[in-house]
C-alpha cells in the first residue's frame, strides 16, 4: 500500500515530477505552489536537522554582522532621544505636549493603541495559528511574539507617562493605601491596566516558555567550546592590527559567558523526555490562554473610547474592528520586519519561504477589509441612526479640519492593501515591504482620526485643534528607537526562530520518514511502501 | 555533556524564591507598618516656646476649649489664641496695683510667663510650633464639624490631660474616610444652632468640649443606637465625593 505523503515525496526528491509548478518563475523559491493537492515546503535547502540547528545558532555565534552596529548605533540613540523626551516631560509637566482642552487625548494615545494593535500579530501568529495547526507559523513566531513584547513596551511607556505626575502611576493598580481608595472599577481605562498587564504577562511567559529548549541548545553550544576566548576590538580594524589598536582590545571568555548567560535562561533543562512532555502541555495551555487575549486585548482598548458617550466614539462596533486593525497593523509590522532580516541573515529565507510571506499578505488583505468594512459601517449607523450630533461628527471626522487625515487613512488602510488580490503584488517582496509601512502609517492615524473627534467639543464656542509640538513628534519617534533598540538586542543575542518548532515541521520529523532517527517507529511501514 | 554549573548551584532557585518571597513579605509588611502616618504623624509632640500645660489649663482649671480657641465654631480655623488672651489673667501687674486690687494676675512673678509678657509688650506673637497640618490640597472644616457635633476629643483625644500638646490621629484620608463612611461613631448629642436644646431621645446633651463626658459617651455602651439616632435627626451626610475637602 503505498500512500502519497507530499512532505516525505519532497524530502527524497520524488515529488518534484508531480509539481509542475516547481519549476514555473511564478513560484519564486517553490513554495508557491497553487496545485491543493501538493503541500509547498516549509522548509527550504535540503537541510537536515543539525543543519537547521547550526544556521540559527550561527546567526548568535557568527561575528556580529557589519550592519547591526551601525543600525544598533541609530537606534540606540533614538531611543535615548525618547528617553530625554520622556524625562523632559515627567521634569516639565505635560503641557510640554500639544494637549489643550478639548482635546486631552492625543498622540499619546494614539502611540498607546498603536503600539498595543502591533503586538496583537504576534500573539495570533503564535497562540491561534498554532490552535489551528498553521505549521507554516513555526518559523515566524519566535520574531514575532518578540515583537509583541517590545511593542506592548512600548504601548505602556505612553499611558504611564501621560497622566502627568508619573510617581502617582502606582494608583492605576488596585493597591491598599492608606487613603482608603481605590480605582473607578466602572472605569474601562482601569480595565485597560489590567487587560494590557495580563497581555504583557502572558506574552512574556509563552515567548520565554517556547525559548527555553532554544536556550538549552544555545547554550550546550556554548559549553562544547568553553574555553575559547575572543578577542573584540574595534570595529572594522584593519587587519593585523597596528599596535596601537592591539592595545585597546579585549580579549573574554566569551563561550564561558554565553554559557552561564543561556544556561541561567534555560532553566535546567536537559532535554529529557519529561521535559518535553511537560513543554508541551505548557506550550498548548499557554497558547490556549493566548488566544481569548487576541480578541479581549484590543476590545478592552476599544471600550476607552466605546464606553463613553462621546459621539463617534460610542459605538458598538469598536471591538471588532479595533481587533481586526490589530491584527491588521501587527502583520504589517512583522512584514516590515521580517523583509529586511530575511534579506540580512544568511540561510533565514529558507525558514521564512516566499508562501509564509505571501500568507501574511492574504491576512492583511482580509482584516484590511474588514476595517474598511467597519469604516463603512461607522457612517452607515452615523446615518441610519438618525442622531444628528452623531452625523455631525463623521462628516467633521472626513471633511472638517482633520480631513487630511482621514483620506491619509482609507487611502493606507482601504485601498492599499487590496492590491494583494493580485498575485504578483503578494510575491514581490520590496512591494510588500512597501505596503507593510503604508499600512503601519495608515493604521497609526486611524487612531489619530480618531482621537480628533475630541476638537469638535459639543459648544461651537469650545471647539479646538491639535496640532503636535517638537516634544509629541520626538517622543513618538523616541518609542520607534525604544522598539528597534529592543528587537535589535533580540536579533543578535536571542534564536530569532523556533528551532525546534521548525524541526517539528520538517519532513524528516515524520516518523514514517526514511530519514527519520527516532525510536522504533515506521519499519513496518518503509517495508510495505518499497 | 559537560555540566557549566556546579552541582551545588541545584540549591540556588528554592533559596532565590525563599529568598525573594522573603524580601518581599518583609518589605510589605514595613511599609505598611513604618510608611504611614500611623507610624510617622502620630506622637509628634515638639517642645513648644512657652511651656503651656492643657491639664493645668483644661483640665485642672476647667476652662472651656472656645475660650482661647475662640473662633473653632465660626471658622474653618480653629485659631491659636494671640497673647492677649494670655494677658487676659497673666497680666504680670506689679505689686503697687496687686495690693490695690486693681489689677490682677495669676503667676506674676513666674519666669515661664516672662516671654509672654515680653511678647505682649513688643507686639511680636510668639512662634508656636505647629503640631496639627493637612496638606494644602486638603481642605479641613473645624466650624462644621464642631456644629455637627463631632467633639474636640474625635480628632485630639483627651487634651485635658496633655501637659504637652501632641498628634493624637494620623489625620491620613483612610482616617478621614474611616469617620465620614460611619458618622454615628463620632457624633455627640451637642447643643447647636440647628438644636439648641440638642436632639430629644437622643440621651443626655453634652457639652461638645467637655472631653471626659464626650469620651465616656462615645466609649459608652448605647453608643451605635444614639449615634443612628443622631445621624437621622440631623440629616448628617457627611460628604465621600474628591471635591468634599479637595477643591
Amino acid at each position: 500500500m503505498t500512500v502519497f505523503q507530499p512532505d516525505r515525496e519532497f524530502a527524497l526528491g520524488r515529488a518534484r515530477p508531480r509539481t509542475p509548478d516547481a519549476h514555473d518563475p511564478s513560484t519564486v523559491d517553490g513554495t508557491l505552489i497553487d496545485d491543493p493537492g501538493v503541500r509547498a515546503p516549509l522548509v527550504l535547502g535540503n537541510r537536515d536537522f543539525r543543519s537547521v540547528t547550526a544556521t540559527i545558532c550561527g546567526w548568535i555565534e557568527d561575528k556580529t554582522p557589519k550592519w547591526w552596529f551601525p543600525a544598533f548605533f541609530i537606534a540606540a540613540n533614538v531611543a535615548g532621544l525618547g528617553t530625554v523626551m520622556i524625562l523632559y516631560l515627567i521634569i516639565t509637566g505635560v503641557g510640554v505636549w500639544g494637549l489643550q482642552i478639548p482635546v486631552a487625548w492625543s498622540w499619546d494615545i494614539t502611540n498607546f493603541v498603536w503600539w498595543v494593535g502591533i503586538g496583537h500579530a504576534g500573539t495570533l501568529i503564535s497562540a491561534i495559528l498554532c490552535l489551528f495547526k498553521q505549521k507554516w507559523r513555526t518559523s515566524i513566531n519566535r520574531f514575532a511574539e518578540a515583537m509583541t513584547i517590545f511593542a506592548v513596551i512600548c504601548a505602556g511607556t505612553f499611558p504611564g507617562i501621560h497622566v502627568g505626575r508619573v510617581w502617582m502611576a502606582w494608583m492605576l493598580f488596585p493597591i491598599p493605601n492608606y487613603n482608603w481608595i481605590w480605582p473607578n472599577f466602572r472605569s474601562p481605562l482601569l480595565w485597560d491596566v489590567f487587560a494590557v498587564g495580563t497581555y504583557f504577562t502572558i506574552s512574556l511567559l509563552f515567548w520565554y516558555m517556547g525559548m527555553i529548549p532554544d536556550l538549552a541548545t544555545m547554550r550546550d553550544r556554548a559549553t562544547a567550546r568553553i574555553d575559547e576566548k575572543v578577542t573584540f576590538g574595534p570595529l572594522w580594524a584593519p587587519h593585523p592590527l597596528p599596535g596601537f589598536i592591539k592595545r585597546l582590545t579585549i580579549t573574554l571568555p566569551a563561550n564561558r559567558i554565553a554559557a552561564y548567560f543561556y544556561g541561567i535562561l534555560a532553566m535546567g533543562w536537559r532535554m529529557s523526555s519529561r521535559h518535553w512532555w511537560n513543554y508541551e502541555k505548557a506550550y498548548i495551555l499557554l497558547a490556549g490562554m493566548s488566544t481569548p487575549l487576541v480578541l479581549s486585548v484590543h476590545s478592552v482598548v476599544s471600550f476607552d473610547f466605546a464606553v463613553s458617550i462621546l459621539p463617534g466614539w460610542h459605538t458598538t462596533i469598536f471591538p471588532p474592528y479595533f481587533v481586526a486593525g490589530a491584527i491588521f497593523s501587527g502583520f504589517a509590522m512583522v512584514l516590515t520586519l521580517l523583509i529586511p532580516a530575511r534579506a540580512l541573515y544568511p540561510g533565514m529565507k529558507d525558514f521564512v519561504t516566499a508562501r509564509t510571506i505571501e500568507n501574511m499578505c492574504k491576512i492583511i488583505t482580509v482584516t484590511g477589509s474588514m476595517v474598511g468594512f467597519a469604516y463603512m459601517m461607522e457612517f452607515f449607523i452615523a446615518w441610519y441612526g438618525a442622531n444628528p450630533n452623531e452625523k455631525e461628527a463623521f462628516l467633521i471626522r472626513a471633511f472638517g479640519p482633520y480631513w487630511w487625515a482621514y483620506w491619509i487613512m482609507v487611502t493606507c488602510n482601504v485601498v492599499s492593501p487590496q492590491v494583494f488580490w493580485f498575485k504578483w503584488a503578494r510575491t514581490s517582496i520590496p512591494f510588500i515591504f512597501l505596503i507593510s509601512i503604508v499600512v503601519n502609517i495608515g493604521m497609526w492615524f486611524e487612531r489619530y482620526v480618531i482621537l480628533t473627534t475630541l476638537s469638535h467639543d459639543f459648544l461651537t464656542s469650545s471647539w479646538g485643534y491639535f496640532s503636535p509640538t517638537w516634544v509629541d513628534i520626538f517622543t513618538f519617534v523616541g518609542s520607534l528607537g525604544i522598539f528597534t533598540t529592543l528587537f535589535l538586542l533580540f536579533m543578535r543575542f536571542l534564536p530569532m526562530l523556533a528551532i525546534s518548532e521548525v524541526k517539528n515541521v520538517m519532513p524528516q520529523a515524520d516518523p514514517h520518514h526514511p530519514m527519520y532517527h527516532g525510536h522504533g517507529h515506521g519499519n513496518g511501514h518503509q517495508n510495505g511502501g518499497h | 555533556m559537560s555540566s557549566v554549573f556546579p552541582q551545588w548551584m541545584n540549591k540556588l532557585p528554592p533559596l532565590i524564591a525563599g529568598g525573594a518571597t522573603a524580601t518581599l513579605v518583609l518589605v510589605v509588611a514595613g511599609g505598611w507598618y513604618y510608611l504611614t502616618p500611623d507610624f510617622d504623624t502620630v506622637g509628634y509632640q515638639p517642645t513648644q516656646p512657652v511651656a503651656f500645660s492643657h491639664l493645668l489649663h483644661a483640665g485642672q482649671l476647667g476652662i472651656d476649649c472656645r475660650y482661647c480657641h475662640t473662633k473653632v465654631e465660626v471658622s474653618p480655623h480653629s485659631n491659636v489664641p494671640d497673647t492677649a488672651t494670655c494677658m487676659n489673667c497673666h497680666t504680670g501687674a506689679d505689686d503697687q496695683a496687686y495690693l490695690n486690687n486693681q489689677l490682677w494676675s495669676a503667676h506674676k512673678n513666674s519666669v515661664d510667663l516672662r516671654q509672654v509678657r515680653e511678647a505682649y509688650a513688643s507686639g511680636k506673637p510668639i512662634q508656636w510650633r505647629r503640631i496639627h497640618k493637612v496638606p494644602d490640597y486638603v481642605h479641613f472644616n473645624h466650624a462644621v464639624h464642631v456644629n455637627a457635633g463631632v467633639s474636640c476629643y474625635s480628632c485630639h483625644g483627651r487634651m485635658d490631660r496633655a501637659i504637652v500638646a501632641k498628634h493624637e490621629q494620623s489625620l491620613a484620608m483612610g482616617w478621614c474616610l474611616n469617620c465620614h463612611r460611619a458618622p454615628e461613631k463620632e457624633v455627640v448629642n451637642n447643643a447647636s444652632a440647628a438644636f439648641p436644646e440638642g436632639v430629644a431621645g437622643a440621651g443626655p446633651v453634652i457639652k461638645i468640649t467637655d472631653l471626659p463626658a464626650v469620651s465616656a459617651h462615645i466609649r459608652g455602651p448605647e453608643r451605635e443606637t444614639v449615634g443612628r439616632k443622631l445621624v437621622e435627626a440631623k440629616q448628617l451626610q457627611p460628604p465621600q465625593m474628591c471635591a468634599a475637602c479637595h477643591y
